[in-house]
């Protein structure tokens, strides 16, 4: 008897409980007011925010900041957003260097498929500790951070070359970071990585078979740096560095091949895309102001 | 009876769990921080006549300037920081921004963000750091007349004060031009102005370059005293007043600057100040010169020696491409310090090796020339430098007065007219 008296207990606590469930149920509707804030930052749209909007976002889901954002950057360098009147310039040339040629070579759906998400544009360089600058930077394989933009003219070749080297250099970081470099690589050029490549000047650098001081700095830069200079500063100026060094010719060779390689992997004719981004320039530094902005 | 205890706990908790909260009432954080930032901007769009703004970048110095504020998130800019500036207007973008404090950012290019800028050779200063100002800027207290605000990354500051009817697109210009009309007291013949305001007397010495003022007393020992000014159209206003007992500067508006007769007047809120140029300083700074001197700083001048109120009196603005010298202590690894002068837009440099004494009463002296490195102009022009040499290596040696935190004015011993300034 003592022992059903206290069983009992137990169900009369269950019977409470789901009782005490049922009567909290809430019966309030959900708030229909919209979340403040939600969508990030808003203000009056300009002329060049519909610019972008329409060649930027809507074809290629790709943001490009040009206002000022804190926490995009470096947050405890001395930095400069940019010079609206530089925007249009600097985006009309990645459109003309980078997405066009992409989309002339590879078809349009590569750069959908390998996605960048957003360009972020600074007015100034970021400067180091250890005295050298930071002219663009590559982050998480979807986000191109340019420098300098405040500093960029299309009148100069070697202003849109350097520009575009980065921009070049910074997306086939992207693609390595989504199907890596071959393994060949390793081994080509290892004993020459350093983190002090600033000490090496470009034409020590090429003695020592690689492309440019920066391709010091590590097996995958090395790989992005062939990659963009052999895109930008184009195949005579490789050529032209391979000839002026006959003792690692054969490296700089084994490189290029690797490069093309890994390119039709991708399907993309590597050869095809470097005639584009040089067609690319051309078309960018003959033009006139005037149609520029279509 | 443990177990009932616990069983009479648990029925405790199901009753209480029906309790129900009472609903939120109030205004929720967002949707007040949101009305706070369009009160803001409001309040910035609201004014007829823009905003004067004084900037204090945290690297020294102060600079005016004129905001219009639309609803539009454009902002129109003039800047007393050179004539061009201060003439024409430029037009960017700004935003209201919710971070820890709600924020002004000035966020695409403008005038302003030149001093901001880490290349040295847009806004001068050390590389990578400029003149350490600021573009981003944390609303710290707010009037209706009045905003105060400071910089996010620097610490500069930025003082807005509603501008009023009058004070439209050629205030700015005016300020500039009255600044450059200021200059006048720095070609008075010798370098010391006595500035004597309710029975007190000062030495008296304003920075038109950097936008500094100064005052020395020697009643009861030295005393200096320096800070930052930003320019009005009718005057300057301090950025830290001036407080000594009953006298508290913290405009001078109205100088009325006889450049003849080297006297000036002028008005400190209702109370007129004398200003009357002297041979001889009231007081010497004797911790000066070793204060310039200890401080890892490239010093910088653009003008030279100025003598007898004439500036660059020996003419190194002559040489082809001038653009500044600098005094650098402890230059070269072995204690020697160096002068260097560079032209050809800074392609080329002479620097004068030489050593820097520091005698205890408080003269600066320059000694021990050993030779010069780097190419010289040729021509006429090394025998400026020659003579520049001369003036700086006097043996009686410099007075040092600071004009603000890296800012040294030398003014010869023998001669009160000779003086150079440096930032």
């Amino acid at each position: 008897m003592k022992h059903t008296k206290y069983s009992l207990i137990p169900i009369l606590i269950g019977a409470l409980l789901s009782g005490a469930s049922f009567s909290c149920s809430d019966k309030e509707p959900l708030p229909s007011d919209p979340i403040l804030g939600l969508g990030g930052d808003d203000w009056v749209w300009s002329e060049l925010d519909e610019y972008l909007y329409q060649h930027f976002t809507l074809p290629l889901n790709i943001e490009v900041k040009y206002k000022w954002d804190p926490y995009e950057v470096n947050f405890n360098r001395n930095l400069v957003p940019p010079d609206e009147s530089q925007v249009i310039p600097v985006m009309e040339t990645v459109k003309s260097v980078w997405i066009e040629p992409y989309n002339t070579v590879a078809g349009e759906h590569f750069l959908r498929e390998y996605q960048l998400l957003k360009y972020v544009l600074v007015g100034s360089a970021e400067y180091q500790n250890n005295g050298t600058i930071i002219l663009g930077t590559a982050e998480g394989g979807n986000q191109i951070t340019l420098f300098v933009v405040n500093s960029f003219t299309t009148e100069d070749s070697n202003e849109v070359i350097r520009m575009m080297h980065t921009i070049h250099h910074e997306f086939a970081h992207l693609l390595h970071q989504k199907i890596d470099y071959p393994q060949e690589w390793r081994g080509l050029s290892t004993e020459w990585y350093t983190a002090t490549w600033f000490n090496t000047t470009d034409a020590q650098a090429n003695a020592q078979g690689l492309i440019t001081a920066y391709a010091k700095a590590a097996e995958r830069e090395d790989f992005v740096e062939t990659i963009a200079y052999l895109l930008v500063e184009g195949q005579d100026a490789f050529d032209a560095v391979v000839a002026a060094n006959p003792s690692v010719a054969q490296i700089f060779r084994a490189k290029e091949t690797l490069v093309v390689d890994y390119f039709s992997k991708l399907g993309v004719d590597f050869r095809a895309l470097q005639k584009a981004v040089k067609a690319g320039i051309d078309k960018i530094t003959s033009a006139d102001e005037t149609h520029m902005y279509h | 009876m443990k177990r009932k205890t616990i069983y009479l706990f648990l029925i405790g908790l199901a009753l209480a769990s029906c309790s129900k909260k009472e609903a939120f009432e109030g205004v929720r954080v967002d949707e007040r921080l949101y009305a706070q930032l369009a009160a803001y901007e409001a309040q910035l769009v609201g004014a007829d006549h823009g905003w004067l703004g004084y900037l204090y970048p945290a690297g020294g110095g102060g600079y005016t300037f004129r905001f219009v504020f639309t609803a539009e998130n454009r902002v129109t800019m003039y800047a007393a920081m050179n004539a061009d500036y201060a003439s024409s207007a430029k037009e960017s973008s700004y935003r209201l921004r919710a971070t820890q404090v709600p924020s002004l950012y000035f966020d695409t290019y403008s005038y302003l963000h030149e001093l901001a800028d880490p290349d040295p050779a847009i806004g001068g200063g050390p590389a990578g750091v400029g003149q350490q100002s600021d573009f981003e800027f944390a609303i710290l207290s707010a009037t209706t007349d009045t905003l105060r605000l400071k910089g996010n990354l620097n610490d500069s500051e930025l003082v807005l004060v509603r501008a009023k009817e009058g004070q439209g697109d050629d205030y700015i210009r005016h300020a500039y031009a009255y600044n450059r009309q200021l200059d006048q007291l720095n070609r008075f013949p010798h370098y010391h102005n006595r500035f004597s305001i309710a029975g007190q007397h000062y030495n008296f010495t304003i920075n038109t370059d950097m936008n500094t003022v100064s005052f020395y007393s020697g009643t009861d020992g030295f005393r200096g005293f320096h800070s930052a000014y930003a320019v009005k159209d009718n005057g300057i206003v301090l950025r830290t007043p001036f407080v000594d007992g009953d006298v508290v500067i913290s405009e001078l508006t109205d100088f009325e600057i006889d450049a003849e007769a080297h006297v000036a007047t002028v008005n400190s809120a209702g109370t007129t100040a004398t200003i009357v140029n002297e041979p001889d300083p009231l007081v010497v700074d004797k911790q000066a010169g070793r204060q310039m001197y200890i401080r890892p700083y490239n010093y910088t001048t653009n003008q030279g020696f100025t003598v007898n109120g004439q500036k660059d009196a020996l003419g190194l603005g002559s040489i082809p491409g001038f653009i500044g010298a600098q005094y650098v202590p402890r230059r070269y690894v072995d204690g020697y310090d160096g002068f260097t002068i560079y032209f050809d837009q800074g392609a080329a440099a002479y620097t004068a090796v030489l050593n820097t004494r520091i005698e205890d009463d408080g003269r600066m002296i320059f000694h021990n020339y050993i030779g010069g490195q780097g190419l010289r102009p040729g021509g006429d022009h090394d025998a400026t430098i020659g003579r520049t040499l001369g003036l700086l290596l006097e043996p009686q040696g410099y007075y040092v007065y600071q004009t603000g935190s890296t800012y040294f004015d030398l003014v010869s011993v023998a001669d009160a007219r000779v003086w150079i300034r440096f930032y």
